[in-house]
Formats: C-alpha cells, sequence, structure tokens
C-alpha cells in the first residue's frame, strides 16, 4: 500500500515535470501580424481592390512581460526595434532568454521613441537616422511612417503619415499593455477606416500626430 | 584632454561629451566641418556657411548662401561655446548638436546630402577610414560617430579669452567708459543676455518687427503656440565684431543700428517679451559706453587659434608631403 501510493507520487511528479518542461522552458517570442479584416496582411499589397499601403514602418520600444502580480518577468534586451511590414524578419522578436510563462501573463511596449531616448543625440542601430526615420529639419524620431494611396475610378490619391513628437502634449509616444500570448494583430482595415477620409497628410508633430497615435495604438490586439 | 571650465563660467550641459574629448575625434570632427564631401557636390562644406574667421559666423550675407546658390532664410549663427546651450537654430528646432548638423547636410538648399549616401562617400574614403579608426577604434564608418565627432570639434570651439573674461579672472581692468557701459548692460540688457555667455538661452521678442521677406514666425514654428510666435532664441553677445550682420535675418550690420533699433522699441508692440516692455532710454554717450563694453567681449585669440582652421595636414596630406 504504502509503495504503491510512492510510486503514484512519484509518477504524478514525472508528469508533472514533463507537462512542466514542454509547457514553460520556451524561447518565447513576439508575432507581429498585420492583417485586414482577418486576413493576414502580406507586404505591398492592395487591400478591396482601393487601399494600397507601401510603407509601413514604426518603432517598437522597451517590450517587457508582466506577471499576475505586475512584476516584471522579462525585459527585452533591444530598447527600440524598427518594425517593417516590407520585412518579414522584423515582425518576429526573438526572446533572448527563455522563460516561464502563464496564460495570465501581459506585455507592455511602446510605439515610438520615448522623449528620454530623443535628448540623448545620435544613436546607431535601428535608431541610425540612415534608416529614414528621422526628421531633420527638427529633431526627432518618426514614431510610425505610414504611406500609401487610393484608387478612385483611374485616379490614385496618396496619403502619407509621419507621426512623430516628443515634448508635452505633442508626444506621440504610446505606451500599450495586453494580455501576452505570443502575438500581435495589426488591425490595418481599423486603422485605414478611421484616418482615410479625414486626414491624409500628417507630416509634423501636433494634435492630429497624437490622435494617429492614438488611433494606431488602439489597433494592436493580442487576438483577432 | 579635459577642459577646465573658467570659474565663471557655469557647468556645461555638454559634460558628458567634454569629458569623453580626445585629439584624435577633435581632429576628425574638425576635417568633416571643413570638407565639402558633406555636399552632394562636394562645393559645400560647414565652413562655407560658418567660418573661423568670423567666429564661425557667415558675414557676407544676411541670409545664409548654400548649394547651387541657394539662399536661406535666416543668418548663420556664430559657433562658440555651444557645450552651454540646451537648444540650437534661432527657433530651438534641434535638441541636440549631434543631430543639428543632419538639418544642413540633407537640406535642399544647404548641402543637399543623403546621409546614406554620405556613409557610402566616407567609407570609399582612405583619410576618413584612418581617421575613425584613429578616433573611435571602428573598422566601419557609422552615423552615430560621424556626428558624434562633429560635435566633438564644435564643443571644442570655446571663446572665453575676451577683456571681459581677463576681468572677471581679475588679470585686467575695465577703463572708465567700458565700466560705464557695463552698468548699462547690467540694466538693460542683461536679462536677456545673460552674463557670462550673454544668453539666457530662451526664446524671445526684442521688438523687431516680422522681417518683410520671410514673416518669420520663429519659436512657433517648432511649438505652433500662438504666444510663441516671433520668438527667437536669444543670441550670445560675445564676438560681435566678427559676426555681423545682426539678429536672426541679418538686418542690422552695424552696432549702433542695434541699439538704435533698442531706443525706438514701439512698445504697443503685442509681441515684444516684458524684459523690454518699459522700452530702452540711451543717451548717445550710453550708446558710445554700452559699444565699449560690447567690444571687451571680442575674443581676438578665438578668431587666430589655429587648432579651429581648415586642417590641411589632415585633409590634404599628400600636398603637405610635397612642400
Ligand atoms: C548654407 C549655409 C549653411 C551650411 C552649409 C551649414 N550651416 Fe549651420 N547654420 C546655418 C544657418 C542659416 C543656421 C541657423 C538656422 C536656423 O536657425 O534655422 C545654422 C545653424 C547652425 C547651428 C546652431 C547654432 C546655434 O547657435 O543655434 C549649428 C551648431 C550649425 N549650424 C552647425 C553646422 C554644421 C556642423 C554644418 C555642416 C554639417 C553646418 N552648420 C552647415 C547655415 C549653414
Ligand atoms: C527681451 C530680451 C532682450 C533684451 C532685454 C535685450 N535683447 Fe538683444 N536680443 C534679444 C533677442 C531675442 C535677439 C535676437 C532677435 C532676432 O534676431 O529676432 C537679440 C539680438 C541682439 C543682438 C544681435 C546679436 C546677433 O548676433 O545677431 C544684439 C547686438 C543685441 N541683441 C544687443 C542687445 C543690447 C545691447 C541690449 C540692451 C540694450 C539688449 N540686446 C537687450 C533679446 C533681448
Amino acid at each position: 500500500m504504502r509503495t504503491a501510493i510512492i510510486i503514484v507520487i512519484t509518477f504524478l511528479s514525472i508528469i508533472q515535470s514533463i507537462a512542466q518542461t514542454s509547457q514553460n522552458k520556451n524561447t518565447h517570442s513576439l508575432k507581429l501580424l498585420p492583417v485586414y479584416k482577418g486576413e493576414p496582411s502580406e507586404p505591398d499589397s492592395t487591400y478591396e481592390k482601393k487601399y494600397h499601403i507601401e510603407k509601413l514602418r514604426f518603432y517598437l520600444s522597451d517590450l517587457i512581460i508582466l506577471n499576475e502580480q505586475d512584476s516584471i518577468v522579462y525585459t527585452h534586451q533591444a530598447k527600440n526595434i524598427l518594425i517593417d511590414i516590407a520585412k518579414p524578419e522584423s515582425l518576429l522578436i526573438l526572446f533572448q532568454d527563455s522563460l516561464l510563462v502563464s496564460k495570465k501573463y501581459k506585455m507592455q511596449f511602446g510605439i515610438g521613441v520615448d522623449s528620454t531616448t530623443h535628448a540623448r543625440g545620435a544613436m546607431e542601430g535601428d535608431l541610425d537616422p540612415v534608416n529614414d526615420m528621422y526628421w531633420t529639419w527638427q529633431s526627432g524620431y518618426i514614431n510610425i511612417k505610414l504611406e500609401g494611396n487610393i484608387t478612385h475610378n483611374a485616379n490614385k490619391e496618396q496619403f502619407e503619415y509621419h507621426i512623430g513628437g516628443y515634448t508635452g502634449n505633442r508626444n506621440a509616444y504610446r505606451k500599450i499593455r495586453l494580455p501576452y500570448n505570443g502575438n500581435l494583430f495589426i488591425h490595418l482595415d481599423q486603422l485605414l477606416s478611421q484616418m482615410l477620409g479625414k486626414q491624409q497628410h500628417i507630416m509634423s508633430p501636433g494634435k492630429d500626430a497624437t490622435d494617429f497615435a492614438d488611433i494606431f495604438a488602439r489597433c494592436m490586439s493580442h487576438t483577432f | 584632454m579635459a577642459y577646465d571650465v573658467p570659474a565663471h563660467f557655469p557647468l556645461p550641459i555638454y559634460e558628458r561629451e567634454l569629458a569623453q574629448a580626445t585629439s584624435a575625434k577633435i581632429d576628425l570632427g574638425r576635417a568633416l566641418f571643413y570638407d565639402p564631401i558633406l555636399s552632394a557636390d562636394s562645393t559645400i562644406s560647414c565652413a562655407s556657411c560658418h567660418s573661423p574667421y568670423n567666429s564661425f559666423a557667415h558675414t557676407d550675407h544676411e541670409v545664409s548662401h548654400g548649394i547651387h546658390d541657394s539662399i536661406g532664410t535666416r543668418n548663420a549663427p556664430a559657433l562658440f561655446n555651444l557645450a552651454w546651450q540646451p537648444l540650437l537654430m534661432w527657433d530651438g528646432a534641434s535638441n541636440h548638436l549631434d543631430m543639428q548638423a543632419l538639418a544642413p547636410i540633407t537640406h535642399p538648399g544647404e548641402m543637399a546630402e543623403s546621409i546614406k549616401h554620405l556613409m557610402v562617400k566616407l567609407k570609399r574614403s582612405t583619410i576618413y577610414t584612418a581617421l575613425f579608426k584613429k578616433a573611435y577604434g571602428i573598422d566601419t564608418i557609422t552615423s552615430q560617430k560621424m556626428l558624434q565627432a562633429l560635435t566633438q570639434f564644435q564643443l571644442s570651439l570655446i571663446s572665453d579669452q575676451a577683456k571681459y573674461d581677463k576681468v572677471k579672472q581679475g588679470n585686467d581692468t575695465f577703463t572708465i567708459q567700458e565700466q560705464a557701459g557695463y552698468s548699462l548692460f547690467q540694466a538693460k540688457c542683461n536679462a536677456c543676455h545673460t552674463e557670462p555667455l550673454f544668453s539666457n538661452y530662451a526664446f524671445r521678442n526684442n521688438g523687431l518687427s516680422p522681417d518683410t521677406a520671410n514673416y518669420d514666425l520663429g519659436r512657433y514654428r517648432v511649438t505652433k503656440q500662438t504666444q510663441d510666435s516671433f520668438l527667437f532664441k536669444v543670441p550670445t553677445l560675445r564676438n560681435l565684431s566678427y559676426t555681423y550682420p545682426y539678429m536672426h535675418d541679418g538686418r542690422f550690420r552695424r552696432l549702433n543700428q542695434v541699439l538704435n533699433h533698442y531706443t525706438a522699441i514701439d512698445n504697443q508692440n503685442v509681441h515684444i517679451s516684458h524684459e523690454l516692455s518699459s522700452g530702452v532710454k540711451l543717451t548717445s554717450n550710453q550708446k558710445a559706453d554700452l559699444i565699449a563694453f560690447l567690444l571687451t567681449l571680442n575674443d581676438k585669440s578665438f578668431i587666430l587659434n589655429q587648432d579651429n582652421k581648415f586642417p590641411r595636414s589632415i585633409l590634404l596630406p599628400t600636398k603637405e608631403n610635397q612642400h
């Protein structure tokens, strides 16, 4: 009887440890998934035979994972990551260390470059001005660049959004916190439907840019 | 390499960068500053608009001239004591010396070059490959190091040897006229042109009527706040004998024109900053005294300093060897 209990307990703990390793000892990642009405979006594609996105680039910054108690369990090393939907490799952020993850964990990140980083002078890597994400006539990173056109009958109408600004109420950096499941969907249909027709050119910091930043942040989710 | 801040100067904002200065970094920055390789057709260097003989301002033109003789809208400011400046440009559009250089390099009317293409040109150059290696120990030239080197050279431009400085350090004395001018200065000008750098680096309106050519809105262009309309960064008053013409649009060529402007200020001007709201009254004798004081802010040793000039031995090494 006693040995039977011991065997059962050992057996259970073996199962448990197997389950644990397979479930948790993973290298995790964050996969960015641009979607249009739920359909995965390919780079340089036209939606509804009308909307053509030529360029979507933005900075994803200060990525952390938080547990149920809101303590940080993971901090991504690269502070500012340049996401470019034309570069599939930029859409998968591999975490540098493996960690234990539960369903209740959350992820937090910023869209854009925060104001402290803005004041640091010349940077390299993803923040290098050769990436064309820095304004030159005035100091400041471009947090989000969205460019494309709309076809009306035979005519093409451009839209162009260069979103930035880092001071006071013109600060366009947005912090986002969502449940963490490894996915981050970017709902392009929601973004376009809220922007096009209203404001099709935003090229400098200000109210239009911060409004865009708010909308862009709301178009991100961990589910479809 | 550490720079000794004179006792009568405040601590510089770019303290960290000054602490990292080496002569190899400054040499590299100096080469870049004088090299027209930074412009698209290799005709314009930073020094084309910022000449060492003019305390790194530009005196031929009211507003700057760039590539293909295109004309800018503002007067090129003198470059020195930049380590103390929180924001750059007449409207404060630039928040860091590193990033400031991107503006002239890429401006279609100034140097009209792309950073990407400039990096390709620099990487092809054996001179620069060696200079970057020596300064930063790197084999691959980056835009970050290029911008930081330009910063290092510009931070090394320190003007602190004027007669005023010698008086402050107890090594010289003002004449009676200069002393009288100094008292007037402290009463009427120091609120904005604050000693010892002769600027508080704030954005102010000194009563100028908007320039008719460009109707420049100044600080408003950056902040889009109506209260910032027609405000410009208070410029330093050091080295004025070398930096004419004066004001953001270069409208005055002589100091007595400037003083006549201040004494003729229209206090009905709604944009004028509060420091000047009750106007400036000066007799002609007082004007002469004030100018005598302003001339004690000229630093001839800064203008003559060979270390700041075209680096012939670095940029033209082969010619040098032929001598
Ligand atoms: C075509 C003429 C021109 C060229 C070339 C030029 N500048 Fe300037 N520079 C100007 C003008 C004009 C301003 C003032 C602009 C403004 O306030 O909007 C200025 C402003 C500056 C300032 C700000 C100074 C202050 O007190 O706010 C710095 C620093 C500077 N330039 C450095 C450089 C460097 C470094 C280069 C070369 C990479 C360069 N400039 C090339 C004309 C020029
Ligand atoms: C309200 C602050 C204020 C006061 C007080 C003031 N100034 Fe100015 N000063 C400025 C500003 C701002 C500018 C630049 C204006 C522009 O270009 O639009 C300037 C420009 C100048 C210039 C031109 C410098 C250059 O390099 O272009 C001189 C010279 C000058 N002031 C001298 C004086 C004198 C002398 C007094 C005292 C009689 C004085 N200022 C008082 C704010 C002030």
